[in-house]
């Protein structure tokens, strides 16, 4: 029994095409451009494309009454070193980098969360 | 020969995935956009020590709505909190007169009140309404949270009680009967205000909307093509907006307890803000989140953390017998535990890591 040229030519076109279709979400997650957004209190602060990051960008947003956020976007996701918060949820939090996560310092009223046309799937997280 | 069949029977099976598959996939992602014109609009907002987003999926004219909206939050807020340095609250005054005088209530924090008791009647004092002694020793907001004194919990413990907790209906009148108690509604206050909010949306037209008060869920409606509602939970193990599973909802409410949502760690070891007032503690049962689906948001409230505080067994043996309610469980180890209500049909895990238990 021998393959001919024509049948392992079709065997392996198939082979690339049904691989390709299971690792289609894997390949294509970043067709779309990732951002990470800033909110204070609801209104937005500053957008970040990770896409034009050349390194990575370290800022402090000074906040009312002597607060303050100090914020590292690098070009695989975005982190808060320190804030001045009780709670240090946003610092606890960690990287950022996959659409629809976010950080939110509840004292200082920030929000930062990736948008990216994954999180597309769902309406809302409960949390 | 033989290889030539081989490789037709593969043509064949390969233009039957994509015709089953192709057709499919499209068909679900293409309505949402097509279908209904309307962008949903959302507003971000920080109350009740939390961060209030509401989106609404009908025409609106202008943002009228979304004023009424948050101002009654932050009425119920006022009336209703024992954190807020406020001579509003209703709930400071009645713990300010403990021991000594029944206070006048208004009718909705008489209402609140009424719900927190009926659960911790429910639970057997599992979940305690009167858990306030205790909760403000934790401390678990607070810059530098540390682990409280074991005889200061103990010597806290005997003000948990809710039986000490005296509702006169016909006068909307409550009193506590020991010095030195507290009432916290914070594990359902929250429910209600989603509640509260849900029903001016309702008188002001609005058909289709996602209330989301601090991660709880009220849903009004379907979405505006009529499909469900569909909800990430959250995963326990990774940050905020990270999903192991997508909830269907209809006109319903989804409300999440765990113990990764507030906690600090002493000594390599966590406490979270699930206190158990049987022990002063934070509870220990091996769950990592439970989350209800039911119709009112202040029952949701109220029994994802009571069910937690039950346990597996025990909670689940009170959803089962729970109208309209379903709760799934979760696990430190991701088995997921669901009530019986619960099929593939709204409820399916996307995160292989966390496996379904039958």
């Amino acid at each position: 029994m021998k393959f001919k040229k024509g049948d392992i030519l079709i065997f392996i076109f198939l082979l690339i095409a049904v691989i390709g279709w299971f690792l289609q979400d894997s390949i294509w997650t970043d067709v779309d451009k990732k951002i990470a957004i800033i909110e204070i209190d609801g209104e937005i602060y500053n957008t970040i494309f990770f896409d034009n990051l050349k390194d990575k960008q370290e800022f402090t947003i000074d906040l009312p009454d002597n607060n303050y956020i100090y914020i590292t976007s690098e070009k695989d996701g975005i982190y808060v070193n320190d804030a001045s918060c009780p709670d240090k949820v946003c610092e606890k939090t960690g990287k950022i980098s996959k659409a629809g996560q976010n950080i939110v310092c509840l004292p200082n009223k920030v929000v930062i969360y990736i948008q990216g046309a994954n999180e597309k799937n769902i309406d809302d997280v409960s949390y | 020969m033989y290889f030539k069949k081989l490789s037709q029977a593969i043509i064949i099976l390969f233009l039957l995935i994509f015709t089953i598959t192709g057709c499919s996939i499209p068909l679900e992602t293409i309505p949402e956009k097509a279908k209904d014109n309307i962008e949903p609009v959302a507003k971000t907002t920080f109350l009740m020590g939390t961060i209030v987003k509401i989106t609404i999926f009908d025409k609106l004219e202008n943002d009228a709505v979304f004023t009424k909206v948050f101002d009654r939050i932050e009425e119920i807020e006022n009336k209703m909190t024992i954190n807020k340095n406020t001579d509003k609250s209703e709930i400071i005054k009645l713990n300010n007169a403990a021991g000594k005088d029944f206070v006048q209530l208004s009718p909705e924090t008489f209402y609140v009140l009424e719900k927190g008791r009926h659960f911790s009647v429910l639970s057997n004092g599992q979940f305690d309404i009167t858990i306030g002694p205790i909760v403000k020793l934790w401390n678990i907001d607070k810059e530098n949270a540390s682990v409280p004194d074991d005889t200061l919990i103990k010597n806290k413990l005997p003000l948990v009680n809710y039986r000490n907790l005296l509702l006169n209906k016909t006068e909307l009148k409550a009193k506590l009967l020991k010095e030195k108690m507290i009432v916290d509604l914070g594990a359902i206050a929250k429910g209600y205000a989603a509640d509260e909010v849900a029903k001016i949306l309702k008188e002001n037209g609005i058909k289709h909307a996602i209330i989301n008060l601090g991660g709880n869920i009220l849903t009004l409606g379907t979405k505006p093509d009529g499909t469900l509602w569909r909800l990430g939970l959250q995963d326990p193990y990774e940050p905020r907006g990270d999903y192991m599973a997508i909830v269907k909802l209809n006109n319903q409410t989804l409300v999440s307890s765990g113990t990764y949502e507030k906690y600090f760690e002493q000594n390599g070891k966590r406490y979270h803000h699930i206190i158990d007032p049987q022990t002063g503690y934070p509870a220990e049962n091996n769950l990592i989140s439970v989350s209800i689906i039911t119709r009112k948001s202040i029952d949701g409230d109220a029994l994802s953390t009571a069910i937690f505080l039950l346990g597996l067994e025990k909670g689940m043996k009170l959803i089962e017998k729970s109208p309209d309610t379903e709760a799934i469980f979760i696990t430190n180890d991701k088995k997921v535990y669901v009530s019986s209500g619960i099929n593939e049909d709204i409820f399916k895990i996307v995160d292989d890591q966390y496996k379904l238990q039958k």
